[in-house]
């Protein structure tokens, strides 16, 4: 099964995002702001009855069908990685990891990643913490929980925010390792939203896209 | 001439803040109920235990301080109903009087008030926290609902416990206030209950049910609205938890005289 993530052409302020695509197991990088990228994940993750049949821009098409943004069908196909914003604080570890499938309610997914739970806390070295409450955790921690879902998830597609960002070099040294491991196990397709094109992840990209104010470039393939 | 536009211009401005700010709240309350109401949610373990959680909070932890609430008041409401009734001779007037003062106004303002003290500012900090973290983008992104998975379950417990806790109130007051009373005054404990009965009728019942529900569902909601709009910024969250149970005092409270002016009209 073969999907991709569609974008419309967007308006973002003064900005304009060119529509573009991004297919499973192809790695993109979207050059743009803070502002542009926080505006352009809130399009993505809106529910669908905020964002009205005008304006639904954003869509992973599987095979014959679409999927809508905003929508469960769409969100269990994307996976995420936030900066800073991968932990809800109330909750311990575990749940963290496993809170999109308790959510959706889906026994079969959900008994599935409770087996996967132990083998994924594992491969991100978080294996005698799952117990503990988030509460404030470093950078590191959030990139680490939001790739485990991702691991448990195994999303057709995955979009990035800055998450190699204002981590300590040890810890970046150890999460490009994993998550470099993660992304060639899954086969996932990356979007990769970023201010700079230098952002640490150390992932090579088959495209490039840089916004800036009224102009954009694409590299690449 | 200026002074009076300055004036006008300020009057216009509050005026349409608190427009906007009803039909925000308006818009709010029929996306939570619409989700709410479709009981989706009960095969939802995620939002289930999110459900547990606040109904213990609110509802399981508040118990203690209202029942002791409500022994105080009970025993010195009773204490001086009984006492005027018997002043004047009329032992009639018992039920009346608790059915009139505790029942109907005390019982449902003060549960709600102590809701308020108690878990109203727990409501706002929490859910301004989370907007300060940006949990609710990292909500958002696994396709969890905000409304279902953090407003409805706090607007539930609230309502749900807030009309509980009032009966709660309601019982211990006469009940256990009654008692103490009868046990150091001229009146027997029996006969209380029988005047209480007498002065109590289906109608009361019913408001009762009505304030007991109404009250802690229009503060939820101030509190969820306040709550929800601290933006990214911390220094706000003290002040939107500020705004958010005075809000609620003031809606309550007028709240309470729509429904004493209604009574009297009808």
């Amino acid at each position: 099964m073969s999907s991709t993530l569609h974008w419309h052409q967007l308006q973002l302020g003064h900005m304009t995002i060119p529509g573009s695509h991004v297919t499973r197991g192809e790695h993109v990088q979207l050059v743009m702001d803070y502002t542009c990228q926080y505006a352009f994940m809130q399009h993505m993750f809106s529910p669908c009855d905020e964002q009205g049949n005008s304006t639904w821009k954003m869509w992973i098409q599987s095979n014959s069908e679409q999927y809508q943004s905003g929508t469960s069908e769409f969100s269990t196909r994307l996976g995420s990685m936030i900066r800073h914003r991968g932990l809800i604080s109330n909750l311990s570890l575990r749940e963290n990891l496993l809170l999109p499938f308790l959510y959706h309610g889906d026994n079969a997914r959900l008994q599935q990643a409770v087996i996967d739970l132990h083998e994924v806390a594992e491969s991100i070295g978080i294996s005698t913490a799952l117990d503990e409450k988030a509460g404030e955790r470093t950078s590191f921690t959030h990139a680490l929980i939001s790739l485990g879902r991702c691991l448990l998830s195994k999303p057709e597609i995955i979009v990035a925010q800055e998450v190699h960002t204002g981590m300590p070099p040890e810890h970046l040294h150890q999460f490009k390792e994993i998550s470099m491991q993660a992304l060639q196990q899954l086969g996932s397709g990356l979007l990769y939203l970023t201010g700079s094109p230098d952002e640490g992840s150390g992932l090579q990209y088959s495209r490039t896209l840089t916004i800036n104010k009224g102009t954009h470039t694409e590299q690449g393939d | 001439m200026q002074a009076l536009h300055n004036k006008a211009d300020r009057l216009g401005q509050r005026s349409l803040q608190l427009f906007s700010g009803i039909q925000r709240i308006y818009s709010m309350t029929i996306d939570i109920l619409s989700i709410g109401l479709r009981f989706g949610w009960l095969s939802r373990p995620a939002v289930t235990n999110v459900v547990i959680r606040q109904i213990h909070f609110t509802g399981v932890q508040g118990l203690l301080w209202v029942v002791l609430v409500a022994l105080g008041v009970g025993v010195l409401a009773v204490y001086n109903i009984v006492d005027f009734a018997k002043s004047i001779q009329d032992m009639s007037l018992i039920g009346l009087l608790i059915s009139n003062l505790l029942v109907q106004e005390m019982a449902p303002l003060l549960v709600t008030i102590l809701l308020l003290s108690r878990s109203g500012v727990a409501v706002v900090t929490e859910l301004g926290t989370m907007h300060v973290r940006g949990e609710d983008l990292a909500l958002r992104s696994m396709g969890i609902s905000i409304a279902e998975y953090l407003l409805w379950p706090r607007l539930m417990a609230f309502t749900l416990c807030g009309l509980i806790l009032t009966f709660v109130f309601v019982f211990v007051s006469i009940g256990l206030g009654g008692l103490l009373v009868s046990l150091s005054y001229k009146i027997n404990f029996i006969d209380f209950l029988l005047e209480v009965r007498r002065g109590t009728s289906l109608d009361e019942v019913i408001l009762l049910v009505i304030k007991g529900a109404l009250y802690p569902l229009l503060s939820a909601l101030i509190l969820l609205d306040r709550g929800c709009h601290v933006g990214r910024e911390p220094n706000l969250i003290p002040v939107r938890a500020t705004q958010g149970v005075l809000g609620s005092l003031m809606a309550i409270i007028m709240s309470d005289a729509l429904i004493a002016l209604l009574q009297a009209l009808i």
